[in-house]
């Protein structure tokens, strides 16, 4: 870690002594860094080391193992899919909140947060009660066939519920900035009203629709509480990645359990990282 | 915002759209919350009343209450600091700094309780000098409190940072040309400016706290009337088929939730009129 | 200057005093060596382009930000390592930097509130506060709050703020830059009075030239960190120190020339050669658009542009010869029209060496 003291704070000449005029900078980063350290960074450091334990050869063995594969697989192209489809749910509901006045509007706008402040076994729970065979929205699907509960279906629903807030405050800000301004420049100068949609506000909206998806991913990829009520957990099938760290741990198998998780938050940045990239793309003027 | 008829939807896209976003919420966030409240009441009120009476579940909020009281407190001074030194000063690594005390909103909760089982678990780094000295910390209180610690580290430090980068640092500077020292500086200008904000965040903070399910479900050790939360045991009362008594403790839960979000709703618009940007 | 004002001045003495303080940001200089003097009393404007550290002086004067190099001398104290709350120093800032979350009553008596020793009772803070809201006139405001106010009014409430703690010296940075040009003609006059009645020393930091020169007794023009001149505005405008303070500072045109025998001759001939008493060599030569006389002619060599009515005068806009100059017409002469042919002459002219 590299974090450096300013400037201004390192001993320096003696003809004056180098002072912020705002007191509290040494006392305030140091009870920061011990903060962060302590409870963060210690820890984790813990993640990265323990793996290796087993050995290069150990960690591939930990990680190809079928079951851990069919876990990964799920968590990852679940996690995926769940974000993608967030996108256009967020920027509908986005839309709705800061174009439209209604009645219930308020109402709407504390629906979005829910998810986010709901404990995750109260979701798990209720997603659970709901996705059921006998359940409210349970028994109608049934009806027509598909099933949600104890499937790989009910880890998806469950991760589109988690992500929901995210998906939805990021673009929200930027919408109500972008105002409507450029759409109507766009007007006069002859767009149609898609042609105003989708090459100016689109664009515009880029960026926080990514912002958004990456960080309803990695809400969803790491989901535990909501997801393992509904999933089933049938190894092979519905079984996630966390639940299978879980059980190494549950085994006292240390090395292999941090092994899955290590694979996990690397992938998950690897996502994160892709993301970050296609947004400096996407930036004006980089676009060669 | 006014909008003139150049950026206007049509009616029957506006109908469409809103129709179709107040379905999907309520389908997605609505209906599950109405459906643990109706579980819960399935069998009356008597049924909910002895699932909060049962030892284990008193145990369980109390340990739930004990944890937060710990927990909230720590990340609220951490946060504090957190964000005064990030918000009014400007060092290298600051942007480092920051990604770091968000790191923990990217980390699954499994993996974040399972650190402190690495560390201080019977085969963790520090397993067996903790054994040596009788000190137990994973499968009791210190576990449970390092993992609701580490999940909550970023709320209140989130909360605060934007607001205070915002409001930047002339007022405080204004005091100390007044003569104020820094701790009257902070107490008279900093923290009135920012006490929504910080009120908001610290509830937000509790809320997650309490509601901690996958971190604290890898520390806990599940040992009942001892390391179980609430949401633990909700689990628990759930896979024991005690449907009744689960959706009761965590229709719990979920009032806990409408009222964090109640409150910070009416925080923000206070913190708004006050000219706080929350 | 005449000899009774210095006298009352060396009387009573000398209120800063800085030497050789130089601040570096990074590998910049933001201050390479100022020094400056200013009178007991006195209205001293630092005016600059932006980017010449002459915020960054004034920080350093209240104690915001430290030299890296100088001394400080604030009314015969050395304040080089006191910290801002014990200089006692009024500070004005740009956007005035109220305390939004108090009233008008309690920003002002913000300054006696957090007072450590001899502070005064609620009734005395009370007593001085509305004192001071009476001085800026703003009686009314008392119970407001920052943002139930304007721009104006605000700004009376932090010099109000600042006047509260009896300082020695009061620093005021950009203190009319965010209000509109009504208000801030008419509040700069007022600031002047108000300076006088109270008889503090003041250094006002702005980059509007008809600012400093309408407020300061004494204006210290800054550029790239250094100080260029610092004199009365007279001075200024009429001996400029060298080739920046001459082009910074009011209208002027702008030639090559170069200096041969006592004459000046222009690049390319623009101008007949004039005498000059300048050093020999490459020149840049300022004239005022009213030295630079306009006579038309059939045969002259430029045209011109636009004709401005401007007061009792008139205007010109002339091109020609590569350039466009700002010019009168000559007076004894018929109005020349847009489009007419002209000659030019210069009847007064600055010249300094250029050292390109």
């Amino acid at each position: 870690m590299s974090l450096a003291l300013p400037a201004s704070r390192r001993p320096g000449h003696s003809v004056a002594r180098r002072r912020d005029a705002l007191p509290g900078f040494g006392l305030s980063l140091g009870v920061t860094l011990a903060w962060l350290s302590l409870v963060v960074l210690v820890p984790l450091s813990a993640l990265a080391l323990r793996p290796w334990e087993l050995g290069v050869a150990g960690v591939l063995g930990v990680l190809s193992d079928p079951r851990v594969l069919a876990a990964l697989r799920l968590s990852f192209g679940t996690a995926l899919m769940a974000a993608l489809l967030n996108l256009p749910l967020g920027l509908l509901v986005a839309w709705v909140l800061v174009r439209w006045r209604f009645p219930g509007r308020r109402l709407l706008d504390a629906m979005v947060d829910l998810p986010f402040a709901l404990p995750t076994a109260v979701a798990g729970l209720a997603l659970t009660a709901l996705f059921a065979p006998n359940g409210w929205l349970g028994a109608p699907l049934k009806a027509i066939g598909v099933t949600v509960a104890y499937t790989p279906l009910g880890v998806f629903v469950a991760m589109m519920f988690v992500g929901v807030p995210f998906a939805v405050r990021t673009v929200e800000p930027v919408l109500r900035d972008l105002g409507t301004e450029a759409e109507e420049a766009a007007a006069t100068l002859g767009a149609s009203r898609a042609q105003a949609l989708l090459r100016v506000v689109l664009p515009a909206l880029a960026p926080a629709l990514l912002t958004g998806f990456g960080l309803a991913f990695a809400r969803a990829v790491g989901e535990y509480g909501s997801v393992i009520f509904i999933a089933g957990n049938r190894p092979m099938v519905s079984e996630i990645a966390p639940l299978v760290i879980v059980q190494r741990l549950e085994g006292f198998d240390y090395a292999g359990a941090a092994a899955i998780g290590l694979a996990m938050l690397g992938m998950s940045f690897l996502v994160l990282l892709l993301t970050g990239l296609v947004q400096a793309w996407l930036r004006p003027g980089r676009r060669a | 915002m006014t909008i003139g008829p150049a950026a206007r939807d049509p009616a029957v896209a506006r109908w469409a759209a809103g129709t179709l976003a107040v379905l999907l919420l309520t389908m997605f966030v609505a209906l599950p919350l109405a459906a643990v409240f109706t579980e819960a009441l399935r069998r009356g009120w008597g049924t909910v009343m002895e699932a909060y009476a049962d030892p284990d579940a008193k145990a369980a909020i109390w340990l739930t209450l004990l944890v937060a009281a710990i927990a909230v407190p720590v990340n609220t001074l951490g946060g504090i600091a957190a964000a005064w030194c990030v918000a009014k000063y400007e060092f290298r690594g600051k942007r480092l700094l920051v990604a770091l005390i968000e790191l923990p909103f990217s980390v699954s909760p499994v993996i974040s309780g399972m650190v402190f089982v690495l560390v201080f678990g019977a085969q963790g780094w520090l397993g067996p000098w903790l054994q040596a000295h009788d000190v137990q910390i994973v499968f009791a209180l210190p576990g449970l409190v390092l993992a609701t610690v580490f999940v909550t580290f970023p709320f209140v430090a989130r909360t605060l940072i934007p607001l205070m980068q915002e409001q930047g640092r002339a007022e405080e500077e204004a005091a100390a040309t007044l003569g104020a020292s820094g701790w009257q500086s902070f107490r008279l200008v900093t923290l009135p400016n920012v006490k929504w904000a910080l009120l908001s965040g610290v509830l937000l903070c509790n809320a997650r706290a309490m509601g901690e399910f996958g971190a604290v479900s890898v520390v806990s050790g599940h040992i009942r009337g001892e390391t179980n939360t609430m949401p633990l045991h909700v689990e628990i009362l759930y896979n024991e088929y005690q449907f009744a008594a689960a959706f009761a403790v965590a229709a719990l839960l979920a009032l806990l939730a409408l009222v964090t979000l109640c409150a910070k709703t009416v925080l923000e618009r206070i913190s708004g009129r006050r000219g706080e940007i929350a | 200057m005449n000899d009774s004002l210095e006298h009352e001045a060396r009387l009573r003495g000398t209120a800063v005093e800085i030497a050789g303080v130089a601040r570096r940001f990074g590998s910049a200089a933001a201050l390479d060596g100022v020094s400056l003097s200013v009178r007991s009393g006195e209205f001293v404007a630092l005016l600059g382009p932006s980017g010449s550290g002459k915020t960054t002086l004034l920080r350093i004067l209240g104690g915001l930000d430290h030299a890296d190099a100088g001394s400080v001398m604030i009314g015969g104290r050395d304040v080089v390592g006191v910290p801002a709350r014990d200089r006692g120093i009024g500070f004005v800032f740009q956007n005035y930097a109220l305390f939004r979350h108090m009233d008008v009553f309690a920003n002002v008596a913000f300054g006696l509130r957090v007072r450590k020793r001899g502070r005064p009772s609620a009734a005395e803070i009370a007593a001085r506060v509305r004192k001071l809201l009476a001085l800026v006139q703003i009686p009314e405001l008392e119970r407001r709050y920052p943002d139930q106010i304007s721009g104006g009014q605000r700004q009376r409430v932090a010099l109000a703020r600042a006047l509260a703690i009896e300082p020695s010296l009061l620093l005021l940075d950009e203190p009319f830059g965010a209000l509109d040009a009504q208000v801030r003609k008419e509040l700069r006059l007022w600031l002047r009075g108000l300076q006088e009645e109270v008889g503090i020393t003041t250094i006002l930091v702005t980059h509007d030239q008809d600012e400093a020169m309408e407020v300061a007794d004494r204006v210290a023009v800054m550029r790239a960190g250094r100080i260029a001149q610092f004199d009365t505005p007279e001075v200024l405008l009429d001996r400029p120190a060298d080739a920046f303070v001459a082009g910074f500072l009011g209208e002027s045109n702008r030639l090559g020339c170069e200096v041969r025998g006592g004459m000046a001759h222009f690049a390319e001939g623009v101008l007949p050669p004039l005498a000059v008493q300048a050093p020999e060599g490459p020149g840049l030569a300022f004239i005022r658009p009213h030295e630079l006389v306009a006579q038309a002619r059939a045969d002259g060599r430029f045209s011109v542009r636009a004709v401005r009515p401007a007061g009792p005068g008139t205007r010109l806009v002339v091109s020609g010869a590569g350039g466009s100059f700002d010019a009168v017409p000559a007076p004894d002469a018929p109005l020349p029209r847009r489009g007419d042919a002209c000659a030019l002459e210069a009847v007064g002219v600055r010249i300094f060496p250029d050292r390109d």
